[in-house]
């Protein structure tokens, strides 16, 4: 699992980064927990510890070496020398698109405060 | 042709192959060798459209066809549709923020609807550009 910190003052990603890390994971541990216990935060909505998870918001999606396309980190288990990486330019396009999409149907006031 | 009609464009395969130029109209129709050109053959369902059509116009087509079919277990299908049939149903595209829905569509849908859904609004940016500016 790979995690790219960018920007000044991020040390912890830059270190993360410089080791690349090579995660290990139970079988039955989805990625996004996996990534919790290595310190790397993945965006997510319909997600959420202790509920089952459906993989539907696609708000955590990430870069899978190798896959076509995307996979949601709350429900994609580990295989043997997977290679993740969680914030490339590519996977973070659509965890910001699909906030994006979510945010665009909601009324303004309803999240703003009015003065 | 019908009489009165050129050919102008054709769809490879169904709704979701992309569109392509009369121009070329010689590609073998075959798994694998549309891919290069953004298109696939899909259903291998070939529409073709005369001078008197529009290559946007299917696009709008659809696209509304995709949102109305889109199951909505996911965000980037469910609205991603929605919102594209909104952008190509101006006059003139915002082909910047297309590609990047479209993107987003094609990288984080479940399954093939959502991903293929962009196909004919990109098919219209990469070969109909004339008809959008």
């Amino acid at each position: 699992m790979s995690h790219t910190g960018a920007g000044p003052g991020r040390d912890h990603a830059h270190r993360v980064h410089a080791q690349r890390p090579r995660g290990v994971g139970r079988s039955d541990e989805t990625i996004i927990e996996i990534a919790k216990r290595y310190g790397i935060e993945i965006p997510h909505l319909c997600y959420k510890e202790g509920m089952r998870p459906d993989g539907n918001c696609r708000a955590c999606v990430v870069e899978v070496k190798g896959e076509r396309v995307l996979a949601p980190a709350c429900c994609r288990y580990p295989k043997d020398g997977m290679e993740v990486t969680t914030d490339s330019a590519r996977a973070v396009t659509s965890q910001k698109m699909v906030l994006e999409l979510l945010l665009s149907d909601i009324p303004e006031k309803s999240y703003t405060l009015a003065f | 042709m019908a009489d009165g009609h050129q050919f102008y464009a054709y769809l490879p395969g169904g709704a979701s192959g992309g569109i392509l130029p009369a121009t070329m109209g010689d590609i073998p129709l075959d798994f694998d060798t549309l891919n290069q050109y953004g298109c696939f053959i899909g259903s291998a369902a070939i529409v073709i459209l005369s001078d008197q059509d529009r290559a946007t116009a299917a696009a709008r087509n659809l696209i509304r066809f995709f949102s109305e079919e889109s199951c909505g277990q996911c965000t980037p299908c469910r609205v991603g549709t929605a919102k594209a049939l909104r952008l190509i149903e101006k006059p003139t595209w915002d082909q910047a923020l297309l590609k990047e829905l479209s993107q987003a569509m094609m990288d984080a849908s479940i399954c093939g609807l959502g991903q293929a859904a962009p196909n004919p609004l990109l098919s219209v940016l990469k070969y109909f550009p004339s008809e959008i500016s």
